[in-house]
C-alpha cells in the first residue's frame, strides 16, 4: 500500500467511525448518478419535518461545476428528482439531498474540508436531509496540520470554511447518541479515484 | 435559585438534596466510567500530554498578549465587513447586544450555545426588552424551557432522564410527546426548525477567535451553530477575550485535544471558521450584518495575575468536571455557579466574585483527579488553594482553620495539643484504637466510618528508644513521618524502619520536624503553611541524608508541588525548598527503586501469604507524585495482587474536607469499599495514612471484610524470614 493509499484508508476508516457512509466512484458524474439515485430512491420516506414534504423530490446542487449540470438535470428527469442550484433558504423544512464538492479531506478525523462562502452552498449542506460531498481522494491529507495552507488562503478575505465529520449528532439527552438534530440525517462521502472504474 | 451562594449550612443543606436524588447519581456514575474507559480510546494514538503542553505554553503567551491580539483581530475583522466591539463588564456586553438588536429591528434571536453568555446573563437581558430568544443546542434548550442552568458545560442537561425531557416537552407542544429519545430529538427538530427560519438575528459564541485572519471557530455537533450563523440576517458572536489565539495553528491544535478530552470524541461533527461577514440573501448588499462582542469581564485582571492566570487557559472541555469524584455525586447545579467543575469554583471567584464563590471554593477534596487531564494543562487545584488562602485573607478566616493555622505556626504548642487531645478522647473510644462516640456536635455525617484514637505513645516519643537500633547502614535516610503516622499509626513508621534497615540503611529522625502543612494549606492559612515548610527545611537541613522518605502520600506530594511555590519569592528558603524536595521520595518508590525489593525478598512456598490483595491507589501517589508502577511490583512481588477497577479514583478522605463536607466524603467513602470489596480480596493496601485511616474506618463500620494496611505493614509481614536469618 503507498502512502496515498494509506491516508486515504485511514480516512475511510474515521469517517465510518463518525457514521459517515463511504463509497468510491471514478469520476464525478458517477458520483452525481449516485446522489440522484438516493434522491429517488428517498423521495418516498416521509420528512422529518412538517411541511417537508414539498422538498423530498428536491437535491439542491448549488456548487455543481457548469459542464456536469446538463447531465444533473437529465438524470433527474429520468428518476423524477427536481434539481436546484439556488434559493436553497425557500425549503427551510428541508431537501432530499444537497450535493457539494468537497476541497480536501483530513484522514485522522474522516474530516472533509467545505469552503462555502456561498449562503447556498451551505443551506444545501444543513437542510438537507441526507448531505452527499464527492471528495477526490487525491485531496486526503494526514491531518489538519497539513491542510493549514489550504485553509490560511481560505481566511484570507471573507469565508466560512467547514470541517465536516459526519452528521449533525446530540446525545443531549441520557447520553444517547442521536443522528440528526438540527442538520442532515445522513452523510454519503464518495470518494472520487480518477481513472478507477 | 442558585443555592451554592447562601451560607454554607444553606449550601451543604441543598448538597444532602442532590445526594438523595437516585438518577442524578446513577447517571453520573455511569458517565464517569464510561468517560475513563471513552478518553482513553481517544487518545490511543495521541501523546496527549505532550500535546496538552503545547497548548498549556501557547495559551499562556496568548494570554500574555489579549490587547495586541484583540487590536489585530479586530483590524482584520473590520477590514472583512465585521463590527467588532470589546465589552468590560457582563452589563456592558449585554447593553451591546440589545443595541445591535434594536438598530437592526431584531425581535426573535435564536441561539447557539455559548458559555460566555451565560455568563453575562444575556438571555435575561434580551428578554427584558421583549425580544424572544430561544436556545437551540437541544440541552440548552431543554433547560432553557425548565428554566435552569445547565449541569455541564458539555452536556448541560445530563441531570434529566428522558421522563423528564418528555414531560417538558410536552408543556412546550401541548400534545403528550413520548419518553422515546430519538422521538425526543425528532420534536426539537421539528418544533426549532421554525425558529431557525424565522429569527432575525443568531447569536453563537466561539472557541476561537483567531488574530492573525480575524477567523472565528465554533465548534458543534448538532449542526445549530451552522444554521444560527447562516439564517438570520444579523449575526452576533460573543467570546471571552481568552479565547483569542494569534494563528490558525493555535486553534488546530487545541481542536486534536478538545472533544477527544469532553466527550472521547475525534471532533465534533462541525468546525466553523468564519472570516468575515458572508453572503447572506437576505440583505440587500447580499452581505451579513455582523457584529462580535468580545467580553472582558475580569480577564484583563486575571491575566496580571501570576497564581491564576492559567484559569484562563481553559478550552470548556468540561473534563475537570468529568473526573471529579465531588461532581460525580452532587452534579453542577451544586458544583459551580454558572462554570461548572473545578474551573467552575474558579471562573466564579473571578467572574462573580467571592460572595458568590465563598462556599464552592471548599467544596474541592484535592485529589487531583481534575489536573491530570485537564486540555489546556491547569493546575486547578492549586488555584482553589490560592483563592481560598485570599478570601480568608479578605474576608477572614473560620474560626478552625483560624485556630489551626495558630497552632501549627508552633510545633512545640501543636504536639502538646495533640497528646491533650489523646486524653480528651479517652472516655470515647472504649478501649479500642477507634473513636467509638463523638459529642453530637461532630458527628455529622461521620456515620460511615470509624475515627481512628490518638495513640498512647507516638512515634515521636518512641523514637528515643528505637534510634539506636538503626544507627548502622551504608545509606543515611532521613524519616519525615507527618501527622498522622506520628501519631496515629507509629507502626506503619516501625515497619517501615525494618524494611529500610533490612537493606543496609540507617535512619535519621529529626525532631524538630512538623505536620507538612496541607491541612492549613487547603484551609487557606498561607503564613501557617509557609511556617511549617520552613520548619521542615530547617529540620533536614543539617542532616546530611540522601533521601528523605515519607509514608505519607499527601505530605510527599505538598512537599513536592506546593513548598517551592509557597517560598518562591523568599530569598533564603527558594534555593532551600528545592534542594529539600529533591530528596524527598516516597515509601513505595524507594522500596522498589532504591532499595531494590522484589520477589527475593518475600515469603515463598507454604510462607507465602496467598489471599488476594486489592489495592487503593493513593490521589496524591499516582496523581500528586506521579509513581503507579512501584506500589504495583511490590503487591505482586510479596502478594496475590488482584487489580480492581478505578483503583485510582479517590476514597473521599481529603483530610480537612471530611470535616467540612461529612456527606460527600462518606458517599464516595461507600462507592470505593463497594468495588474494592467485590474484589473479593482479604487485604486492601494503600500509600497513606490518610486513606488508611477513611478506608479501615468504613471497614470497621461495615464488618471488617478487608484487612486495611499501609503498603509498609503489609510488606513487613511478608518478609522472607529464612533470607534473614541466613
Ligand atoms: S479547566 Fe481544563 S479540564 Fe476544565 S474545562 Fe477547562 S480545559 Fe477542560
Amino acid at each position: 500500500m503507498n502512502n496515498t493509499e494509506h491516508v486515504v484508508d485511514i480516512f475511510t476508516q474515521n469517517a465510518r467511525a463518525a457514521s459517515s457512509t463511504v463509497v468510491t466512484a471514478g469520476s464525478l458524474r458517477e458520483a452525481v448518478d449516485y446522489a440522484v439515485r438516493l434522491c429517488a430512491d428517498n423521495a418516498g420516506i416521509p420528512p422529518s419535518v412538517p411541511g417537508g414534504e414539498e422538498g423530498r423530490d428536491i437535491l439542491a446542487a448549488p456548487d455543481m461545476p457548469a459542464d456536469l449540470w446538463p447531465h444533473l438535470v437529465e438524470a433527474g428527469k429520468a428518476k423524477g428528482v427536481r434539481v436546484i442550484d439556488k434559493n436553497v433558504r425557500e425549503h427551510p423544512n428541508g431537501v432530499c439531498v444537497g450535493f457539494s464538492v468537497g476541497d480536501m479531506g483530513i484522514a485522522n478525523t474522516g474530516t472533509v474540508i467545505l469552503r462555502c462562502y456561498k449562503e447556498d452552498t451551505r443551506l444545501a449542506s444543513m437542510l438537507a436531509e441526507t448531505h452527499v460531498i464527492a471528495l477526490p481522494a487525491s485531496t486526503i491529507v494526514a491531518t489538519s496540520y497539513d491542510a493549514e495552507d489550504f485553509l490560511q488562503q481560505a481566511m484570507a478575505g471573507p469565508m466560512y470554511t467547514a470541517f465536516i465529520s459526519g452528521c449533525s449528532r446530540t446525545s443531549d439527552i441520557e447520553r444517547v447518541l442521536t443522528l440528526g438534530v438540527h442538520g442532515p440525517l445522513s452523510l454519503h462521502i464518495i470518494l472520487i479515484q480518477e481513472g478507477q472504474a | 435559585m442558585n443555592t451554592n451562594t447562601g451560607t454554607l449550612r444553606e449550601y451543604r443543606k441543598s448538597i444532602q438534596e442532590a445526594l438523595d436524588d437516585e438518577y442524578l447519581r446513577k447517571t453520573l456514575d455511569t458517565f464517569a466510567v464510561d468517560y475513563h474507559a471513552s478518553r482513553i480510546a481517544a487518545f490511543k494514538t495521541m501523546d496527549e500530554k505532550e500535546v496538552i503542553r503545547e497548548i498549556a505554553e501557547a495559551k499562556d503567551s496568548a494570554i500574555s498578549r489579549m490587547d495586541e491580539l484583540y487590536t489585530q483581530f479586530k483590524e482584520k475583522a473590520e477590514a472583512n465587513g465585521v463590527m467588532v466591539h470589546r465589552a468590560d463588564t457582563a452589563e456592558e456586553a449585554n447593553a451591546i447586544i440589545c443595541a445591535i438588536a434594536a438598530e437592526n429591528a431584531c425581535k426573535k434571536i435564536i441561539k447557539s450555545k455559548s458559555m460566555t453568555a451565560e455568563e453575562t446573563l444575556l438571555n435575561p437581558a434580551l428578554l427584558e426588552k421583549g425580544i424572544e430568544v430561544v436556545e437551540t443546542d437541544l440541552g440548552e434548550w431543554i433547560i432553557q424551557l425548565r428554566h435552569e442552568s445547565p449541569t455541564h458545560m458539555v452536556l448541560p442537561a445530563i441531570h434529566l432522564s428522558r421522563n423528564q425531557v418528555a414531560d417538558v416537552f410536552s408543556q412546550t407542544t401541548g400534545k403528550k410527546e413520548e419518553a422515546d429519545i430519538s422521538t425526543l430529538v425528532k420534536v426539537a427538530r421539528r418544533e426549532l426548525r421554525e425558529k431557525f427560519a424565522t429569527a432575525d438575528m443568531g447569536i453563537s459564541g466561539a472557541n476561537f477567535a483567531i488574530a492573525d485572519t480575524g477567523t472565528i471557530g465554533i465548534c458543534t455537533n448538532e449542526g445549530n451553530g451552522r444554521l444560527v450563523t447562516t439564517l438570520p440576517r444579523v449575526q452576533v458572536a460573543i467570546t471571552g477575550l481568552d479565547k483569542l489565539v494569534p494563528t490558525l495553528h493555535d486553534a488546530l491544535r487545541i481542536i486534536r485535544v478538545l472533544s477527544r478530552n469532553a466527550t472521547g470524541q475525534n471532533i465534533t461533527s462541525y468546525v466553523s471558521w468564519i472570516t468575515g461577514a458572508t453572503e447572506c440573501r437576505l440583505d440587500p448588499d447580499e452581505r451579513k450584518i455582523m457584529h462580535i462582542v468580545f467580553v472582558d469581564n475580569g480577564r484583563t485582571q486575571l491575566a496580571a495575575d501570576p497564581a491564576c492566570k492559567d484559569a484562563l487557559h481553559c478550552v470548556r472541555c468540561g473534563a475537570c468536571a468529568n473526573v471529579c469524584p465531588v461532581y460525580r455525586l452532587v452534579g453542577g447545579h451544586k458544583m459551580g455557579y454558572i462554570y461548572i467543575g473545578a474551573i467552575g469554583l474558579i471562573l466564579t471567584y473571578f467572574f462573580h466574585g467571592a460572595d458568590k464563590a465563598k462556599n464552592l471554593i471548599l467544596n474541592c477534596i484535592n485529589c487531583g483527579a481534575c489536573k491530570e487531564v485537564c486540555a489546556a494543562g491547569i493546575d486547578l487545584p492549586a488555584i482553589i488553594q490560592e483563592i481560598r488562602c485570599r478570601l480568608n485573607e479578605s474576608q477572614g478566616s473560620p474560626l478552625p482553620a483560624k485556630l489551626l493555622g495558630m497552632v501549627l505556626k508552633d510545633r512545640k504548642r501543636f504536639h502538646t495539643l495533640l497528646k491533650f487531645a489523646k486524653w480528651v478522647q479517652k472516655p470515647v473510644t472504649a478501649g479500642t484504637p477507634f473513636v467509638r462516640h463523638l459529642p453530637s456536635i461532630f458527628d455529622v455525617g461521620q456515620n460511615s466510618r470509624a475515627l481512628p484514637a490518638i495513640v498512647d505513645d507516638a512515634f515521636r516519643d518512641r523514637w528515643p528508644y528505637l534510634c539506636h537500633e538503626y544507627t548502622e547502614g551504608s545509606r543515611l535516610v532521613g524519616l519525615f513521618a507527618g501527622c498522622a503516622l506520628d501519631f496515629l499509626y507509629p507502626e506503619q513508621l516501625e515497619a517501615a524502619l525494618t524494611l529500610m534497615h533490612r537493606k543496609d540503611c540507617r535512619i535519621v529522625f529529626p525532631f524538630e520536624q512538623s505536620c507538612c502543612g496541607l491541612p492549613v494549606q487547603m484551609m487557606g492559612q498561607r503564613t501557617a503553611a509557609v511556617a511549617t515548610a520552613k520548619a521542615n527545611i530547617d529540620a533536614f537541613e543539617n542532616t546530611g541524608c540522601e533521601y528523605v522518605v515519607t509514608l505519607c502520600a499527601s505530605c510527599g506530594s505538598h512537599i513536592k508541588h506546593t513548598y517551592p511555590l509557597l517560598l518562591a519569592d523568599d530569598p533564603e528558603y527558594s534555593a532551600k525548598a528545592e534542594s529539600f524536595v529533591g530528596r524527598i521520595k516516597d515509601f513505595s518508590s524507594f522500596a522498589v527503586d532504591v532499595l531494590d525489593y522484589g520477589e527475593k525478598d518475600f515469603a515463598v512456598g507454604d510462607d507465602k501469604i496467598r489471599d488476594g490483595v486489592c489495592y487503593h491507589c493513593a490521589c496524591h501517589l499516582c496523581r500528586g507524585l506521579g509513581v503507579t508502577q512501584q506500589p504495583r511490583a511490590l503487591m505482586r512481588a510479596a502478594g496475590d495482587y488482584q487489580q480492581t477497577a478505578e483503583e485510582d479514583t479517590c476514597c473521599g478522605f481529603g483530610g480537612t474536607y471530611s470535616v467540612e463536607f461529612p456527606e460527600i466524603s462518606s458517599q464516595i467513602l461507600i462507592k470505593k469499599l463497594d468495588r474494592l470489596e467485590a474484589s473479593g480480596a482479604r487485604y486492601l493496601v494503600t500509600d497513606c495514612p490518610g486513606c488508611v485511616m477513611q478506608l479501615r474506618g468504613g471497614e470497621e463500620k461495615r464488618g471488617r471484610k478487608l484487612v486495611v494496611q499501609h503498603m509498609a505493614e503489609f510488606l513487613v509481614a511478608r518478609l522472607n524470614t529464612k533470607q534473614a536469618k541466613e
